[in-house]
């Protein structure tokens, strides 16, 4: 187990980094507010193997400051911030580290803040109260592309891509949006039934991995047509110019 | 006869019957005069056609001959006798005129001209002894000029010729008369083309084009009122259309010199039509002035459509002809009280319509009675060359008719609109009233709709996280702290948070939905404890919706099943299993478990057992649970479904 050293440039304003000494191991970055649940998820990543802090936050500021240091592999990160909303730092992080999978951390894991999160370019989330066994599987789990997904979000996702043109603002311009394989379509209608991932695999005749990537794949091309309807939106409203 | 009148008299109606009893013995009296006449000259009809047949033949005899020599130029009267007769009377009349010569004495005037008025039927002229000129064959009975005038330009040849000693000419006029037309022969005139002709081509004007005038005239009311009123729905416009076709086939026939039809039928066919005509007619202004008088329309319409059409039948073939008489004399008698009733209307109610329509019925009856008086009965020879008024106060009878039917329409439409307006009003006002109804039935509906939800989260939250909480504190009050029991406790709480919070997801009805979002949320908890779940739901198929508050129900259901079978089944399998009925349009959850079994019949039952069927009897679901073979429990949830 390798336990690197964290030192706070300016206690209070910067986030906590590591000395870079994570060799070999998943680098988690953590953005977290509530200094209690902080310490327990520190404490865990600590004590799991191959998994390694790599950054703590616990402030939207320190966190966008913390974007700006070495990319970890995954970033956790909590949406209720004190100084502003987690979404931004997801964004951010999206830009930032592109390579880093983004995960929330939320207490329900509930349809409509894991949507915002997944728009915002998330691919997974971990509630809050998973054993420590549990979380490291998670993001361990998430490290190797896959991402979990519950049968309303997968509802919510179809629904999101049935949408009729008029509906979508790029659309309605004229901008070719994202659509679902017939595979990834079949795969979350599987996962709309509660199909667990190994189900849908031996149903479809393909491997757990496949049916992962599937589900990661949907998760980006939400992303990147919430991302398009949204730059659409924006020059719609003079925000940024054609 | 007499029975027929009673019995019509008594059909009609009590006092308007004996009305009409009165009016028809009158009528009848009348008509008995003048069959009394008819009998009277029947020696005279004799001689008459003896003195004809003779003339036929070459005979001398003349009848009956005019004693005066007129001017030239000017009318030379004939004798009227035949007008005795009235529309009964049927045969050949012969008259002598001496005509003086035209122009100085020994030069022959090459432009002279006979000028007929009014030519009573067919004619033939013999002028010096020889034939002028023929208008129809005398005796062959099917052809008609009788409303129309005749010029004959006598040749230079014939005009040398003259009586002996006096210079004079003879002009022998032979009419074929058929009194059940008007026919018969007053007066010609006798003068140079230059004096003659321009009365001869006005005559001709008035006769030919103003009849052809009125005609199309009916035509054009007839096609345009039908075709409108067929459009618009409207009644009163086909039944003027009716009419004005009606009207059309009078004057169709009547203009008519060589019948269409075999004569008696053409007769038939102008009195039918005409009689008609003047039926739509006054019901026309009846109905267009509101006008009600049941007795006078139901017995007009006995007349016109019945007696009349009888009467004419009979007198054109022969069998009888004063009916006819009758019936003619009954249409001016009906004629004069439908103008007295739409006067006295009129008077009562002025305004636009009434007024006009009031005279222009006056005016009809003075035009019939002064055309049948000039035909039958005054004295004057020439009387019987007057212009028939009766078309032409029909043509603007029927005018003011159309005019009025305007703006009957107008009023009607100007009515409706008004009357739509008022209805959309009144709709509009309906309308408010049912949205603000609505939205107060939309506001209760929300409030209860909140209540029950409140209620909802509050059962929920006692049923589980309130029990849950109540054994966390008991375990905080013991001493010695046992940690792990703690936190399962909060874990506990917290998955049924979850659980909450997932039934305010926008599930829509889907019941498959639903029900993998349960499996999702309580796998975990269920590997915990070491118990595999088949999920035995069908890949391929349509949604499965179910109301959604039946959905939240079903939900708590399902999470108490799952719950009970962790806590108290002891199974090491469960199977889930969604039965879909598609004729009943019902859907079935079977829960299955190998745990050690639930007897219904001797359980205890707790609060999550009445909890279940407090919810089940709540959404009309059926909540079975029973014994599962070889060993085990079956539960089994049916709600009303449709596939989406």
């Amino acid at each position: 187990m390798t336990t690197p050293t964290l030192t706070r440039d300016s206690p209070g304003d910067t986030p906590i980094v590591s000395d870079g000494a994570c060799p070999s191991a998943i680098r988690v970055a953590l953005v977290e507010d509530d200094l209690a649940f902080q310490a327990l998820l520190a404490n865990n990543l600590r004590a799991a193997d191959g998994l390694c802090l790599h950054a703590l936050a616990s402030t939207r500021a320190q966190a966008l400051q913390m974007l700006s240091g070495e990319p970890a592999d995954v970033l956790l990160v909590d949406l209720g911030l004190p100084d502003g909303s987690g979404l931004d730092v997801i964004r951010a992080a999206t830009i930032a580290w592109p390579q880093c999978a983004i995960m929330v951390s939320t207490v329900f894991g509930d349809e409509l803040h894991v949507i915002r999160s997944i728009e915002c370019g998330a691919t997974g989330y971990l509630l809050k109260d998973e054993s420590a066994v549990n979380m490291a599987t998670e993001i361990r789990h998430l490290h190797k592309g896959g991402s979990p997904i519950s049968p309303i979000i997968a509802r919510q996702m179809l629904l999101r891509f049935k949408a009729p043109a008029s509906v979508a603002p790029a659309a309605a311009l004229g901008v070719q949006r994202r659509e679902l394989s017939a595979n990834e379509q079949r795969t979350l209608e599987l996962i709309t039934k509660g199909f667990t991932v190994e189900e849908i695999a031996v149903l479809m005749g393909i491997a757990r991995s496949t049916v992962q990537t599937y589900v990661r794949r949907v998760y980006q091309k939400l992303n990147v047509t919430s991302r398009t309807e949204a730059v659409f939106e924006a020059r719609i409203l003079g925000l940024v110019p054609p | 006869m007499m029975r027929g009148v009673l019995w019509s008299g008594l059909w009609i109606g009590r006092l308007p019957g004996i009305a009409w009893i009165l009016c028809t013995m009158v009528a009848l009296v009348f008509a008995g005069a003048a069959a009394a006449d008819l009998t009277d000259n029947s020696a005279s009809e004799k001689a008459f056609h003896i003195q004809t047949a003779s003339l036929l033949e070459g005979a001398v005899d003349r009848w009956p001959a005019a004693d005066d020599v007129p001017e030239p130029g000017a009318q030379v009267a004939l004798g009227h006798e035949w007008r005795k007769h009235m529309p009964t009377g049927t045969g050949i009349w012969t008259y002598r005129l001496v005509l003086p010569p035209l122009g100085t004495p020994g030069s022959n005037s090459t432009d002279a001209v006979i000028y007929v008025p009014r030519a009573g039927n067919r004619l033939r002229f013999l002028f010096d002894g020889q034939e002028l000129a023929q208008f129809g064959n005398l005796r062959a009975g099917n052809e008609d000029f009788s409303p129309y005038p005749l010029l004959l330009r006598v040749s230079s040849a014939l005009l040398n010729t003259a009586l002996p000693d006096t210079r004079n000419h003879e002009l022998l006029v032979q009419v074929a008369g058929d009194n059940r037309r008007y026919t018969g022969l007053s007066a010609v005139w006798w003068g140079d083309d230059q004096s003659l002709r321009p009365r001869f081509e006005m005559r001709r004007f008035v006769t030919e084009y103003f009849f052809y005038l009125i005609l199309w005239l009916d035509v054009l009311f007839a096609l345009g009122s039908t075709i409108a009123g067929w459009f618009l729905r409207e009644r009163s416009m086909v039944a003027f259309g009716i009419t004005s076709a009606l009207g059309a086939v009078h004057y169709y026939f009547w203009c008519q010199t060589t019948p269409s039809l075999p004569f008696g039928m053409w007769l038939f066919a102008q009195d039918v039509s005409l009689a008609w005509n003047l039926l739509g007619m006054q019901l026309l202004c009846f109905h267009l002035m509101h006008l009600s008088v049941p007795w006078f329309e139901r017995g007009l319409k006995v007349v016109l459509v019945a007696y009349y059409p009888l009467a004419s039948a009979l007198a054109v073939t022969g069998t009888v002809s004063w009916p006819k008489l009758v019936a003619t004399n009954l249409l001016n008698i009906g004629l004069t009280v439908a103008a007295m009733l739409l006067v006295r209307h009129a008077w009562k109610h002025r305004n636009y319509v009434t007024v006009p329509l009031a005279v222009f019925s006056t005016l009809n009856v003075p035009a019939v009675l002064w055309t049948q008086w000039n035909a039958w009965v005054s004295p004057a020879p020439s009387a019987y060359e007057q212009l028939y008024l009766t078309p032409y106060v029909r043509l603007l009878y029927m005018l003011v008719i159309c005019v009025c039917l305007g703006i009957f329409l107008l009023r009607t439409v100007h009515a409706q609109a008004r009357s739509e307006e008022l209805l959309r009003e009144t709709v509009e006002q309906q309308r408010a009233e049912l949205s603000q109804f609505y939205q107060e039935q939309q506001t209760k509906a929300n409030a209860e709709t909140a209540r029950a939800e409140r209620e909802r989260i509050m059962r929920d939250m006692h049923d589980s996280m309130g029990v849950h909480l109540l054994s966390l504190m008991a375990l905080l009050k013991v001493d010695d702290l046992p940690r792990e029991a703690v936190a399962t406790e909060v874990r506990d709480i917290m998955e049924t948070l979850r659980l909450s919070i997932d039934t305010m997801a926008t599930y829509d009805g889907d019941l498959l939905c639903m029900l993998g979002q349960v499996r999702f949320r309580i796998k975990q908890r269920l590997s915990d404890e070491g118990i595999e779940l088949k999920w035995l739901l069908k890949e391929e198929g349509p949604a499965l919706v179910v109301d959604p508050s039946v959905l939240a129900h079903l939900r708590r259901m399902l999470v108490e099943i799952f719950v009970n079978i962790i806590k108290h089944a002891k199974a090491k399998t469960v199977t889930v299993q969604v039965l879909h009925d598609i004729d009943a349009q019902r859907c079935s959850i079977v829960i299955t478990d190998d745990g050690r079994g639930f007897d219904a019949a001797t359980v205890q039952r707790g609060q999550g057992l009445n909890s279940m069927t407090w919810r089940s009897t709540t959404i009309g679901a059926e909540f079975e649970v029973g014994p599962n073979e070889p060993k085990g429990t079956v539960v089994r949830l049916t709600v009303p479904c449709a596939a989406a």
